[in-house]
């Protein structure tokens, strides 16, 4: 195999820059804030290991990490119930109404978070779920739907049809057929999207302060960091909390990340 | 093609509702908190977050006050967007009973809007006017005048001086405090040729806001500054520009340190903490994360004012010092017969002389009433901070004035911290102004 030296170091060091953020976050977490500013990359002088237990009791972490599992499992597994079965159906059908519907999903993308939010927060008013987690929970699968169904889309139509005919022959109905042949073989874009889709549930800011609120009891891990801040922030604190939001997810895609290989590279080669 | 089985639609279904119903069973439900409201509680917003100097006090007050009433205290936490928090919960028919809040931009209009009530009442009926500083109180009336409508109740005052690191002008051969704005780029001069920087500042938010005010206002009476910061004009009078032009004079003689306009408050605390800068302007809610930040930087700090232009309208050094920090905002549900006794015993509660000592302590705060508090100032900035009105003369402060045009203000702000002419400075703040 011919080595190819720079694409090497040019790897490393796309590698280098994006580990750069992570280390500094690592490093600041155990810090006081006169050694962020004046010494940001160093090793800690004196390694403040109390700021993690500081933030996780100062914001209410362990609730509002519990309220963020929650609120994107739920929210996860209603997006998959509905796409799954949404994308199923459009990658077996080729009419002029499957088309319409799958441009209608595209059209989602065209509405900014933003121009839904007061809208939204008149839904969630008259639903009387205004500050409830519950909200947020089919909201998010809500918003997610177009991606999610249109990606899925795409991973279905792979499927072979000689494949659908002869489960067809043995009586395997739609039921059947979804579970048995599309899912497995689409397993890769449905662990693309759980990932994609738990990323963006974790990370959402701007529903979840509006509408679901900074009450501890329903805030979520990203609701409950920000009351880290004040006047005079003690970015230490900030950033071991930081951390310990960013953690759970991490863990979460390590873990699917090494299942999506696992799945693509699944048959890949002939034994 | 095959036809959709009804089982199978109805095994999705199933699947999905499913997830929704168990998942709602077990978050539990809205309605404990509901029937707990009704059985004697009060909703409270506070902008005194975890991560504030005054949440360890302000805990003591509600755990002593439920122990005392039997009233729980649903307490929600506010963030940078409170007053966009509380517009939309009440919108949302959860209005809280009470707003501890900062009177500043959208909060300033809540009274003409109905989302709070007027208080003058309450102050009389529950025995406050007599303790209650009556510039403090004024600051929270309509107009800041006397003779207004109460928007709310002040509490955490503040003194806003500027900090000189003594150590570090003794080091660049500056022998004084400077008192005029001549002597700050003299100093300022030295301080740079002894690699230290000189006046830290947070150009691109609030800290670079209020001082660039502090010196715009040099030349201009609080009348005049005041109807300016209101309604605009700031090109249009001549004073004004005066003192815009001040600005850029000390910014070009390298007054602030490096870069100024791209620095944030945190950026401006740890310059200055760290010794890499001699003077800041801060308001009294750092003085114990100064402590804090374990730099002993509170020895080796002295308090005063910023230096005045020949021909200023002020005679000394001039420092802010308000009470529209943190105080008590009454909500029309607050407001309510039910409500309004536990909001009168949680308020009062509050002003009791040992209480407001709790937060003269822990966050420094200028008491809003009158009485003794030098006991309590154990930090060495906050006892010199309750003794400097002799030293400085006490500026407007823009916040009341300038109300929801603040953010706008601080983007052209940015700019003049940047490379902004006098002219484009003021034309900017005039459109912020009127919007």
């Amino acid at each position: 195999m011919r080595k190819r030296p720079l694409a090497t170091v040019l790897s490393w060091l796309y590698a280098l820059i994006l580990a750069a953020p992570l280390y500094y976050l690592a490093v600041s977490a155990l810090k006081t804030n006169i050694e962020i500013f004046t010494r940001p990359f160093a090793l800690p002088a004196a390694w403040l290991w109390e700021n993690f237990h500081t933030a996780w009791e100062t914001a209410r972490l362990g609730q509002a990490l519990l309220n963020s599992v929650l609120i994107s499992l739920v929210a996860i597994v209603l997006t998959l119930a509905l796409a799954v079965p949404a994308a199923y159906a459009l990658a077996r059908t080729d009419s002029r109404a499957a088309r319409v519907i799958t441009g209608a999903f595209s059209a989602g993308f065209l509405i900014p978070p933003f121009a839904a939010l007061i809208p939204t927060v008149v839904l969630a008013i008259n639903m009387g779920l205004f500050g409830t987690r519950e909200f947020q929970m089919l909201f998010l699968p809500a918003s997610a739907l177009p991606l999610s169904v249109l990606l899925l889309t795409q991973f279905m139509r792979t499927v072979p049809a000689a494949l659908v005919e002869s489960a067809a022959l043995d009586g395997a109905g739609h039921w059947r057929l979804l579970t048995r042949v599309f899912v497995p073989i689409a397993r890769p874009g449905v662990v693309s999207v759980t990932i994609l889709q738990l990323l963006t549930f974790w990370n959402e800011y701007l529903f979840a302060l509006t509408i679901t609120g900074t009450s501890p009891d329903v805030r979520t891990v990203q609701v409950a960091l920000p009351t880290l801040i004040s006047d005079a922030t003690n970015l230490g604190v900030l950033a071991a909390g930081t951390v310990l939001t960013v953690l759970p997810v991490y863990v979460a895609y390590s873990l699917m990340n090494r299942r999506m290989q696992e799945a693509l590279t699944a048959g890949a080669v002939k034994e | 093609m095959h036809r959709t089985t009804p089982r199978a639609v109805r095994g999705v279904a199933a699947f999905a509702v499913g997830a929704l119903v168990l998942s709602l069973a077990a978050c539990g439900s809205d309605e404990p908190a509901a029937s707990a409201q009704g059985g004697g509680s009060l909703d409270v917003v506070t902008r005194w977050t975890a991560g504030n100097s005054a949440a360890a006090a302000q805990k003591r007050v509600f755990d002593a006050y439920t122990k005392e009433t039997g009233t729980t205290i649903n307490l929600t936490e506010g963030l940078e967007e409170i007053d966009d928090q509380v517009e939309t919960s009440i919108a949302a028919g959860k209005s809280p009973d009470l707003v501890i809040v900062n009177l500043f931009d959208k909060t300033v209009g809540w009274l003409d809007a109905g989302v709070t009530v007027p208080v003058d009442q309450y102050v009389k009926d529950w025995g406050l006017e007599t303790t209650m500083k009556p510039e403090a109180l004024d600051e929270w009336r309509v107009g800041g005048v006397a003779g207004g409508e109460l928007q709310g109740l002040p509490f955490s005052g503040f003194s806003w001086p500027l900090w000189y690191n003594t150590d570090l002008l003794t080091k660049a051969g500056v022998t004084s405090v400077p008192k005029t704005t001549d002597e700050l780029i003299d100093a300022a001069q030295k301080l740079r040729a002894a690699g230290i920087g000189p006046v830290a500042v947070g150009g691109k938010d609030w800290t670079g806001q209020k001082l660039f005010y502090q010196i715009a206002q040099s030349f201009t009476d609080a009348k005049t500054m005041q109807k300016v910061m209101q309604e605009g004009g700031y090109c249009a009078t001549p004073t004004v520009m005066n003192g815009i032009t001040l600005f850029t004079r000390l910014r070009d003689a390298k007054v602030f340190v490096d870069n100024a306009a791209g620095l944030s408050s945190d950026d401006m605390y740890a310059t200055y903490y760290s010794g890499k800068a001699a003077i800041m302007s801060a308001g009294s809610w750092a003085y114990t994360e100064s402590k804090a930040s374990g730099t002993g930087i509170e020895t080796r700090t002295t308090l005063g004012g910023f230096p005045v232009p020949s021909g200023a309208a002020y005679a000394k050094p001039s420092a802010y010092q308000g009470f529209t920090g943190v105080g008590f905002m009454i909500t029309k549900q607050g407001a309510s017969p039910e409500k309004i006794g536990k909001i009168k015993a949680l308020i009062t509660k509050f002003y009791d002389q040992a209480t407001v000592g709790d937060f003269v302590k822990d966050a420094g705060i200028l008491p809003p009433v009158t009485g003794d508090f030098a006991s309590y100032a154990t930090d060495p900035l906050t006892a010199k901070s309750l003794g400097l009105d002799t030293e400085v003369d006490h500026e407007v402060l823009p916040d009341v004035w300038i109300g929801a045009a603040s953010d706008p203000i601080t983007q052209v702000l940015t700019g003049a911290y940047g490379k902004a002419t006098p002219q484009e400075i003021c034309e900017g703040l005039d459109t912020a102004t009127k919007g």
